[in-house]
């Protein structure tokens, strides 16, 4: 469904300082400076397939998505969606993909969103009959039978979020671009929104490429992720090999009985394990750090030998896992720069 | 067959909608549309004083010309006068062009409805007044034939064109550059002059006017107030010319502005998400 290989964006920037002489002065002197968003990334992404765009702000995600919706046009690489080139804008393309922006309405503003709905009927010719169909569909399970006549301005974020969804979904878009749609909304609001993503996947065998600042979006949605960082796929590949590649480490967390002997970070029992280590003791709670393969002996231990109430295992944070990842990339960049002696990414963030 | 029917739908819907926000800020509407009276207004004022204190003609144009000319300015730059710069200018720079990039219509369609939503609601306004104006102070009476009046009609319809299009060639240029709307107006304050708005171009020396015939100002305003004055009846050979030399305008500027669409979609940067 989507074939990127070895896209980038290239954009240059005006860059002056701030201040009057320096206004004056790009009059004459006009600076600018590359600035690399995309930088030779290369992936598949195949029909029905539901795929997580993580990545810190300025990584490239949002740009990718523009490139594979035709809003720009890349610098160089292959790209082809749905058999379409997307930059070519043709209108055949335009009428199966949708891009959802959290931060950009798409709805007209001083109108209900039933106009909007309308709008859409005529410019992607929806016959009525399918029109009617999929507007009740998604007006019942986004349920807003309360807020389509309501002028768009009036509407809270929450229910403009869901009016957005539905108005990008009326033409039944075999591809769907989704870009922070929670973004700004509260826990109950983002987990309706996540359901209905799902739902959607499921009943038209949807190919939908989603980014979004909250982990748990992508790890309840996505079975993979691609990981982006100044330009550059640093991970492509299955949420939980990206967590035993990048975190092969779990938290092991013991909550002592009252009573016991507080704990000393370096003298405890554990000092003899083997592979473990000491990330936090405050008070009769200690959390230590075991690789996977250790867990299970050490639970062993744990059990036997302390005085504990309770225990809890658990992985590490997607947010951890990803800043894991990020961390490693970056010192292999400045290996790289030393070795090289020169900058291995020129670029700035986009 | 298909085709026209999907493009009647859309335009449809599109009159729909634009009516519907154009009713949702009227007042505002009103306030521009008398906003823009004003500037006739005074200038038929001005020459009115001119024409009396030179003994009660100049250039050919007696006072009751004068009235009769500046209403017809009135009217004709109401109907033909076009503002997608602003729409344009802004979308691109705020981003908000992006929406409506993804839609599979161009669009222009969404200005040109605006334009047309606007313009209807100007026409059912201005129309009635000066039938009422005229009914009421007979010196602004026009006295036209019927052929005359068809040919200010079709210098109208292609006067709008070609303004909506310059408009649209100017808004385009915010794809390069922020300074779009700052060109667009020294190019107002060119066509405030030279399109007849500020005089009739018989009052402008006679090299202006002479090279003004050849350039897209004089038939996009003071074409059709002569012919809605009367006062090319009988000059069929300058009325032909004029409605030539406006259509060749307005053909060559739609081919700038296909060829300035695909260039500023490469170049566009999909600004703010």
């Amino acid at each position: 469904m989507i074939d990127v290989k070895d896209l980038t964006k290239h954009y240059k920037v005006h860059v002056r300082e701030s201040g009057l002489r320096a206004a004056l002065k790009s009059l004459v002197n006009r600076k600018f400076r590359d600035v690399r968003a995309v930088d030779g990334i290369s992936f598949q992404i195949a029909e029905g397939e539901m795929v997580g765009f993580l990545g810190p702000n300025g990584a490239g995600k949002t740009t990718t998505m523009k490139l594979l919706t035709g809003l720009l046009h890349p610098t160089s690489g292959e790209l082809r969606v749905g058999g379409f080139v997307p930059f070519k804008q043709s209108n055949e393309f335009k009428r199966n993909i949708s891009l959802v922006m959290g931060q950009k309405s798409q709805l007209i503003w001083d109108l209900p969103a039933s106009e909007t709905f309308e709008v859409h009927r005529a410019i992607y010719e929806i016959d009525d009959r399918s029109f009617k169909k999929q507007r009740d569909g998604l007006v019942e399970l986004l349920q807003l039978q309360a807020v389509i006549d309501k002028p768009v301005r009036q509407l809270s974020l929450g229910e403009r979020m869901k009016c957005e969804l539905a108005a990008s979904l009326l033409h039944q878009p075999k591809l769907v671009f989704l870009d922070e749609p929670t973004i700004g909304l509260d826990v109950h609001m983002q987990e309706a929104v996540r359901q209905f993503i799902q739902a959607y996947n499921q009943e038209f065998k949807a190919t939908i490429l989603l980014t979004s600042h909250y982990m748990t979006d992508v790890s309840a949605l996505c079975e993979r992720v691609m990981v982006i960082n100044r330009g550059h796929l640093l991970y492509d590949g299955k949420i939980s090999e990206l967590i035993s590649r990048f975190a092969p480490n779990k938290r092991l967390t013991l909550q002592f009985a009252p009573g016991s002997a507080e704990m000393q970070a370096d003298d405890g029992p554990w000092s003899t394990w083997g592979d473990v280590r000491v990330v936090r003791v405050e008070g009769l709670v200690v959390e230590l750090e075991v690789s996977r393969e250790a867990m299970s002996d050490v639970v062993q231990r744990v059990l036997s030998q302390l005085p504990i109430q309770d225990f809890t295992v658990e992985d590490p944070s997607l947010e951890d896992v990803i800043g894991q990842a990020f961390n490693v990339e970056t010192s292999k960049r400045e290996d790289d720069f030393h070795f090289n002696g020169h900058g291995a990414d020129d670029g700035d963030d986009w | 067959m298909r085709a026209l029917h999907w493009l009647w739908k859309k335009y449809s819907i599109l009159f729909t909608t634009e009516w519907a926000m154009m009713l949702a800020y009227r007042a505002e509407s009103i306030i521009w549309m008398i906003g823009a009276l004003v500037q006739p207004f005074v200038s038929m004022a001005i020459w009115l004083t001119i024409s009396i204190q030179a003994g009660g003609s100049i250039g050919g144009y007696n006072q009751n010309d004068f009235i009769v000319y500046f209403l017809g300015v009135m009217v004709v730059e109401r109907l033909t006068r076009a503002w997608n710069v602003w729409n344009l200018e802004n979308d691109i720079r705020e981003g908000t062009f992006t929406p409506k990039l993804l839609r599979p219509f161009n669009p222009v369609h969404w200005e040109i409805n605006q334009n047309l939503v606007y313009k209807f609601f100007y026409a059912v306004l201005l129309a009635p007044t000066w039938v009422l104006v005229a009914w009421i102070f007979p010196e602004t009476r026009i006295q036209v034939d019927l052929v005359s009046m068809g040919w200010f009609l079709i210098a109208i319809l292609i006067s709008s064109v070609l303004r909506f299009v310059i408009c649209h060639l100017f808004g385009m240029m915010s794809f390069w550059t922020s300074r779009a709307l700052s060109m667009y107006m020294v190019f107002e304050m060119l066509h405030f002059f030279l399109a007849g708005r500020i005089a009739p171009m018989s009052l402008f020396p006679a090299w202006l006017s002479e090279m003004n015939q050849w350039l897209p100002f004089y038939g996009s305003v003071g074409l059709p107030v002569d012919l809605i004055s009367g006062r090319l009846m009988g000059h069929t050979d300058l009325i032909i010319q004029g409605i030539l030399v406006l259509t060749a305008w307005t053909v060559a500027l739609i081919g700038l502005s296909v060829w300035q669409w695909r260039a500023g979609l490469k170049q566009y940067g999909a600004i703010g998400g």
